[in-house]
């Protein structure tokens, strides 16, 4: 039996979400705040794909472990790829591993995935950064200006960490501030003279975005305008304890504290997951009962309401929770 | 109709100038509202004024079905988004079908020309066979109505 060669092996320009990138640490830079950006090249050559602008790279931090980081760097057909990394001392370990990296090192990522897509036919976009949350609007205002749309960028930040780099990309389109009040004394302002047709996008911490979209609510913007990127780091609350009984009647106890995706694996049951945070929806899982608590940021309104579906990497149940052990993916 | 920072109650005919007073009482509560009455030649003047709109804007349509959705489909190419209209067609006489109410079949109707790409109106409904007003070919409206284009679709019969 003869087959066809060109039936073998991966095209150069086939884009491959789902296979791991193999990757090596080009350059390091240490910025303020504890913020690492990190240059990142392609270990064996293959041509890195172009994303859209909010994309975030899947970096393989531990075994089946791996954290989001937004790209911030060139978009189109680029020659390397580049995140920055704020440490956190109190994260499970993706940052510190990113933090411990050196020169030359080589690590494992999947993506680009896009999650925080600009709406193109927008008349105008108005970016808004808190802290960190500056990496995936750092895309966007690169790709508005390398297409000339009508933009402009608010950045809360305590420190400098990116600051440059974002008026190096934006220039005057860019309004850096020093406090919470002064951000939101000027984004209000802006708020009420958007035209019609403008849209909003929001990254930052769960405080300040929870207060920009308040805003955004109080002059009536309709949900459709507004955008928001789910900033990880949040602690989620622990929950209450609970009890997921599988398809043969077995049961487990999810404790306070424990994630019922933590809780499967800990007996034994492997269920796929990537983020582990509510928003990548790999670990999407049927439920055939019981009484649920989203709080994943996949699920879409109307996915909530069949009650039949959670993501057990953050969300919970109270009582029992009848699941099937088939994963869906979205 | 839900809060807004400014109503935009815009009437395209007689009758549905008497009945958007049920609308101007809701827009009154709100501290600015503009009312636009038009005729069906005038529709197009509307971009001018969603241009000048700003996002915290309700729009509501009230009108014949073939007007609503022209008045609709040209809010919409300006950036108004559908969370933002409230379309109310005056001459149906169904029940909504997907949250739309289909007019009448002795309506007048907007239809989209699959063979010219000519829009035009006419006074037939879905199923009937028409001549399109600018190539003469003949056309079965198709129930399939595109609210980009604001018509029915109709597809070449020889």
């Amino acid at each position: 039996m003869t087959t066809s060669p060109a039936l073998h092996g991966p095209k150069s320009w086939a884009i491959q979400p789902n296979r791991p990138l193999r990757l090596t640490v080009a350059e390091i830079h240490d910025l303020a705040g504890d913020v690492r950006r990190m240059v990142l090249a392609s270990t064996d050559g293959a041509r890195l794909s172009s994303f859209t602008p909010g994309s975030h790279l899947l970096i393989r931090w531990a075994s089946r472990r791996y954290n989001a980081y937004s790209l911030t760097g060139p978009l189109f057909e680029p020659d390397f790829y580049v995140i920055a990394v704020r440490a956190r001392y109190d994260g499970l370990g993706g940052s510190a591993y990113v933090h411990n990296l050196s020169v030359g090192d080589e690590i494992v990522a999947l993506g680009p995935r896009s999650s925080f897509a600009p709406v193109l036919d927008a008349k105008h976009h108005v970016l808004v950064a808190g802290g960190i949350g500056v990496t995936p609007i750092l895309s966007h205002a690169r790709s508005h200006v390398a297409m000339g749309r009508s933009f402009e960028v608010h950045f809360g930040t305590r420190d400098d960490a990116l600051v440059g780099e974002l008026i190096e990309v934006a220039g005057d389109a860019v309004n850096i501030y020093r406090t919470r009040a002064e951000m939101g004394a000027a984004i209000d302002d802006r708020l009420r003279e958007q035209r019609i047709g403008a849209h909003l996008y929001l990254c930052g911490p769960a405080a300040m975005a929870a207060s920009v979209r308040g805003l955004a609510q109080e002059a009536h913007w309709p949900a459709g305008r507004i955008h928001e990127e789910v900033f990880s780091a949040e602690v989620l609350d622990p929950g209450e304890a609970f009890c997921v009984e599988l398809p043969g009647g077995r049961r487990i106890e999810v404790p306070r504290g424990v994630s019922m995706l933590a809780a499967l694996e800990s007996v034994g049951i492997a269920v796929p997951n990537m983020c582990r945070r509510g928003y990548c929806g790999e670990c999407i899982t049927a439920v055939r009962s019981g009484e649920l608590v989203h709080r994943d940021s996949i699920l879409r309104p109307s996915e909530r309401d069949g009650n039949d579906r959670l993501t057990p990497c953050v969300s919970r149940g109270r009582g029992v929770v009848q699941i099937e052990l088939q994963t869906e993916r979205t | 109709m839900p809060d807004a920072s400014h109503y935009y109650v815009i009437t395209v005919g007689a009758d549905a100038q008497v009945s958007s007073l049920r609308f101007a009482s809701t827009a009154a509560t709100v501290s600015a509202s503009t009312f636009e009455h038009l005729d069906s030649a005038s529709i197009s003047a509307l971009a001018v004024l969603a241009g000048d709109a700003f996002v915290g804007s309700h729009f509501a349509i009230i009108g014949a079905e073939a007007d609503v959705y022209a008045v609709a489909a040209i809010l919409g190419a300006s950036g108004v988004m559908r969370e933002e209209m409230s379309v109310v067609a005056m001459d149906h006489d169904s029940e909504p079908q997907q949250g739309i109410l289909w007019s009448s079949a002795d309506s007048r109707r907007r239809v989209f020309c699959a063979h010219c790409h000519e829009t035009f109106e006419t006074t037939a409904g879905p199923t009937h066979t028409v001549l399109c007003a600018h190539c003469d070919n003949s056309l079965t409206i198709d129930p399939y109505f595109s609210r980009v284009r604001a018509a029915y679709l109709g597809t070449y019969t020889p």
